[in-house]
């Protein structure tokens, strides 16, 4: 019996020195407790990134440096947390700070995520708190990332892209005439001319007579879409990759408020995409689940390629010579912006109030996080896409390796000309996601490519959505 | 006249003892466990939308309604239902066969028992990828091997009616090294003079199996098959990684509705009637297995 | 003695077959990690993919690994972590078990009850009111408010129960004749006899804490307290300086803790305990 009192008493005492021995700082807006007690007001900003990651790095030693350039305003303390594939980690931290009411006054957001959080109410805007012509400086991507009901929300601290790349070594076995469709490094292409080569290719892949050449006979498919990451959670490859197809044909899935999905996603212009790119999949040019890094590893010929690709490519797979082009469109004469873009941004929260010398701080505090010197400083460290104009030149397209040089060309050429935003709209998780399973997927894992089916998939995915948006429509 | 001393059940010193070997998990599980659940339970008679905590209303019974027209929802219970019905029996077999070969005295003992237990062991993402991976249709071994003996290519998880069956093989393979663990600590209990009694008497292996073994594995193989049910029903990170639920929804499992619906979603209150229904559904199978199975 | 070595001989290639099909993910995890990324993905789908060439193996993996992530720091905590689990986690719930095994007292079918329709809750509809909960009682950010929650665990007191449900009579019957108190008795004699439950229900529960990763994320912010699921899922991605081989190799490092628990373990729950010199 004494025993038992005994253990539990010592429990009790473990209990009670490590609840006051351990306490950090939570993301508490407002009173950063020091050693004795002095409570001093702070800004707190929570980001995404893993604290021992090269971002985590980066955003520490930024917030660094603002604090040694400004003493006498008040301190900035940066939180990095991790997140896992989506979001996840990160998210749900964010969603307990908020139903605690505990939010940081800066964090970070993945773009298409921003017009919830304004919705709900839980972020305000920055056009009050930012030097007028500051967001002049960012790409026009970033500037319609940020934007909903026309006021400012969010700033961009990187950008992203996506070029199609293709395998020398295979390419070269084609006949002149079919190898000069593919444009040069300044150049445009539509889908059409990519489907022709990518059909010559897939025709000298499975002849008989060519399996003697090692590039033909390891190729399993000919076009990597990156279809068999939609399963597997990463739902947004979706959207990411093949609206650009969509816009380029003068054509959106969901209209300006982001509800309107009739007239939209069933019009005819944004069948014929789907159409197209169905028939990569109907004529097994590719496949809805393709072997693990295809395009890297010879396997597939050709690839529409995050620009996550590159430093892999560069690095581990140095034999595989990656070509890269523009992406292409649909309609020859389209010229305007188009190509996919977008990533994690920085947004107040509203409990930052107007007109405080706090939210003024905050003001400088996000210029700072985001401004050109900081872009070029996130491309040193991580290799992150600046989406400042003035910064984007610092993208380095002068190394050893020609096949990194070219594709960082047309890189930079889309970001800083043809980069296109992903929609605004309050219910886009829920639009992404049904957009990536219940059209592009079935529509790759059937091999559909007539019209009347694909109608059919737009039309149940878009009574789905219809469904859950009701409640914003109230 | 008779003194009649009224009985009462319970003797107060072991009534007492009894709450006192309680104490510390009850008052953990009331603050920790009870209280959280109590609270979901409530939102699910409200509307909390997870990013305006301070603007859910009570709204009654509508989410339950809701869950009736749900037709995903619905296709989601078959799917899992489909599951639990194939995966306990052929997880709880494997899992006996393999406490049973371990608990022999075997050369390299050692090494089959770390091999077998391996898979509970592994991240699920090692062995998502690596399933994912062998069972790719186009240039997975799995299809290799199965070609050089004259079968066809499979689809295996690219197939609506081959996805979940695929799953289910998957996850008895993986998880069936805890309940070979359980079954092994519940072998180990039987007492040897039972066995050798028992050989004296002339009964050979499979008697013995049959009439001490099994029944003495009784309590253990009763929380056996409840747990693996009960987990069974919570089916959620393998289909969600391997092939989110697809193709076609037909590996959707009701916990992944829930944890799209409530973290991606944000829609916490149907969420939350989801997940009540849902117990109720659980505890009243439980109650029946343990009724089926005849406890003493 | 033919017929009998034959069949032994042939039980030992299928026993041995069927832990090759149980092994072979380990097998091709620890085997790519000592692989450049180029050849792990060359040789998925053949055999090399588990039985590597020898020519291809290098350290490179762990070395760059190391370099850009200080995972040991990461496997300290959770090593803390999970042996404060598993140490007030096996007391706490063992106690429970047992009551629910050999007293009789009012509303214990009640009790048990409770404990069923607990075990079933999904923890994913219920962490974010756990944050609520801990936050209200101020232990967000705190070792105790980290690991508390999981102490008491209704599906290890469920084992406990039937364990001790067929935990002989005689013994405990002996004991009472002589006098011992109930306490004593199960501390004393109880506890001894049932080591390999203990073993079992304690690599369960490290193996549990071990992997955990929501929870952590939620309750704690100082990135030093971080468990190493939380580091291995940072890891995971970083797409742009981390790739398959250092995956494998941070893979392989958390894993190591873990089999060498179980195979130190394992022995114990295997062996048992003599029995006749209680008697």
């Amino acid at each position: 019996m004494k025993k038992i009192v005994s253990l539990l008493l010592v429990f009790a005492l473990i209990l009670s020195t490590t609840a006051c021995g351990n306490s950090g700082t939570e993301g508490t807006s407002g009173n950063s407790s020091t050693k004795d007690n002095e409570v001093k007001e702070s800004i707190v900003i929570w980001t995404q990134a893993a604290p021992d990651h090269p971002e985590g790095k980066m955003f520490a030693d930024r917030i660094e440096a603002y604090n040694a350039a400004n003493p006498d305003a008040m301190q900035v303390e940066i939180q990095n947390f991790t997140r896992a594939g989506s979001g996840s980690g990160y998210i749900d931290k964010l969603n307990a700070a908020i139903t605690s009411n505990q939010m940081p006054d800066i964090f970070t957001l993945d773009g298409p995520d921003v017009a919830s959080y304004v919705e709900a109410g839980v972020i305000r805007s920055l056009d009050d708190i930012l030097e007028t012509g500051f967001i002049n400086g960012f790409t026009d991507a970033m500037i319609e990332q940020g934007t909903v009901d026309n006021k400012l929300y969010a700033l961009g601290y990187q950008d992203s892209g996506v070029v199609v790349m293709y395998n020398e070594d295979v390419i070269n076995e084609l006949p002149e005439d079919v190898k000069s469709i593919i444009p040069g490094p300044d150049e445009d292409w539509t889908w059409t001319e990519f489907y022709e080569v990518a059909n010559e290719v897939n025709t000298l892949r499975t002849d008989p007579e060519y399996q003697d050449k090692e590039h033909i006979s390891k190729l399993e498919l000919t076009v990597d879409f990156l279809t068999s990451d939609i399963p597997k959670g990463a739902y947004e490859i979706a959207m990411y990759f093949l609206l650009p197809m969509i816009w380029s044909n003068n054509a959106n899935v969901v209209a300006e408020d982001g509800l309107t999905l009739d007239g939209y996603l069933n019009s005819p212009e944004t069948i014929e995409a789907l159409k197209v790119f169905g028939d990569f999949f109907a004529n097994d040019l590719a496949l809805a689940i393709e072997p693990e890094k295809s395009f890297h590893t010879g396997k597939a010929a050709m690839a529409i390629g995050g620009f996550w690709f590159i430093n892999d490519l560069t690095s581990n797979y140095p034999n595989t010579k990656f070509r890269s082009v523009r992406y292409p469109k649909m309609d020859a004469d389209f010229d305007e912006n188009y190509t996919p873009s977008g990533s994690w941004a920085f947004v107040a929260s509203n409990n930052v109030e107007q007109g405080t010398d706090k939210a003024e701080q905050v003001g400088d505090v996000l210029e700072w996080l985001t401004n050109d010197e900081a872009a070029e400083e996130y491309y040193h460290a991580n290799g992150a896409i600046p989406g400042r104009t003035n910064a984007v030149s610092v993208i380095d397209t002068d190394t050893e390796n020609p096949y990194h040089n070219e594709a960082w060309h047309v890189l930079k050429y889309q970001v800083e000309n043809t980069n296109k935003a992903r929609p605004i709209s309050v219910g886009y998780p829920y639009l992404s996601e049904t957009f990536a399973r219940d059209v592009i997927m079935r529509i790759a894992q059937n091999q559909i490519n007539d019209t009347e089916t694909i109608e059919q998939y737009v039309d149940d995915a878009i009574k789905k959505i219809k469904f859950e948006f009701d409640r914003y429509q109230k | 006249m008779e003194l009649t001393k009224r009985k009462s059940k319970y003797s107060l010193k072991e009534s007492l003892t009894a709450y006192i070997f309680l104490l510390p998990a009850l008052m953990l599980a009331f603050t920790f466990i009870i209280l959280p659940i109590f609270s979901a339970f409530v939102n699910g008679f409200t509307d909390y939308y997870l990013l305006k905590p301070d603007e859910k209303t009570f709204i009654g019974i509508d989410n339950f309604i809701r869950m009736a027209s749900d037709t995903l929802l619905l296709k989601t219970f078959k799917n899992t239902l489909y599951f639990v019905v194939l995966v306990v029996p052929i997880q709880l077999g494997m899992a006996l066969l393999l406490a049973l070969i371990v608990n022999k005295k075997l050369k390299f003992n050692g090494y089959y028992r770390m091999a077998y237990f391996a898979p509970a062991v592994l991240s699920l993402v090692v062995i998502s990828i690596l399933w994912s991976v062998l069972l790719n249709p186009s240039s997975g071994l799995a299809n290799q091997i199965l070609m050089s003996v004259g079968i066809p290519r499979q689809k295996f998880l690219t197939s609506t009616t081959q996805a979940m069956p695929t799953i289910v093989v998957i996850s008895a393979w993986s998880g069936c090294g805890y309940q070979m663990l359980i079954f092994l600590a519940g072998l180990k209990n039987i007492e040897n003079s039972l066995y050798e009694a028992a050989e004296i008497d002339g009964a050979n292996s499979w008697k013995k199996f049959l009439h001490i073994t099994i029944p003495s594995l009784r309590p253990v193989t009763m929380f056996l098959i409840i747990t693996t049910t009960i987990q069974a029903f919570k089916l959620i990170v393998q289909p969600m990684v391997m092939t989110g639920g697809g193709p076609d929804y037909s590996t959707m499992t009701i916990l992944q509705y829930i944890y799209e619906y409530g973290f991606r979603h944000r829609n916490v209150g149907y969420v939350s009637a989801i997940t009540l229904v849902f117990t109720l559904f659980l505890v009243v199978v439980s109650i029946l297995i343990k009724k089926v199975l005849k406890e003493e | 003695m033919h017929k009998k070595d034959i069949i032994k001989i042939l039980f030992y290639i299928v026993i041995t077959l069927l832990s090759l099909f149980f092994i072979f993910p380990m097998l091709w995890m620890i085997v790519s990690s000592f692989k450049i990324d180029e050849h792990i993905y060359r040789d998925i789908g053949t055999v090399f993919a588990f039985l590597p060439r020898m020519e291809d193996m290098t350290i490179k993996p762990y070395k760059e690994l190391l370099s850009m992530y200080n995972i040991f720091k990461n496997m300290g905590n959770s090593l803390m972590y999970a042996s404060l689990t598993v140490v007030f986690g096996l007391m706490v719930n063992s106690l429970a078990g047992y009551a629910l095994a050999k007293f009789n007292f009012p509303f214990k079918d009640g009790v048990l009850l409770l404990i069923i329709a607990l075990m079933i809750v999904p923890v994913e509809a219920t962490i974010l009111p756990l944050y609520m909960v801990v936050f209200r009682i101020k232990l967000i950010n705190t070792i105790a408010g980290y690991l508390l929650p999981f102490v008491a665990n209704v599906m290890n007191i469920f084992l406990f129960r039937q364990y001790f449900l067929s935990f002989p009579e005689e013994l405990s019957e002996a004991a009472r004749i002589d006098g011992l108190g109930h306490f004593k008795l199960f501390y004393k004699i109880v506890f001894p006899i049932s080591k390999p439950i203990y073993v079992t229900i304690g690599i369960i529960t490290f193996l549990a804490s071990w992997n955990d990763f929501l929870w952590p994320v939620m309750a704690l912010s100082n990135s030093d307290l971080m468990p190493v699921q939380v580091a291995l899922n940072a890891i995971f991605s970083d797409t742009y300086n981390i790739f398959t081989s250092h995956t494998m190799a941070a893979l392989t490092l958390v894993t190591l803790p873990v089999v060498v628990l179980y195979m130190f373990f394992q022995r114990q729950i295997v062996e048992g305990v003599a029995r006749s010199g209680i008697k």
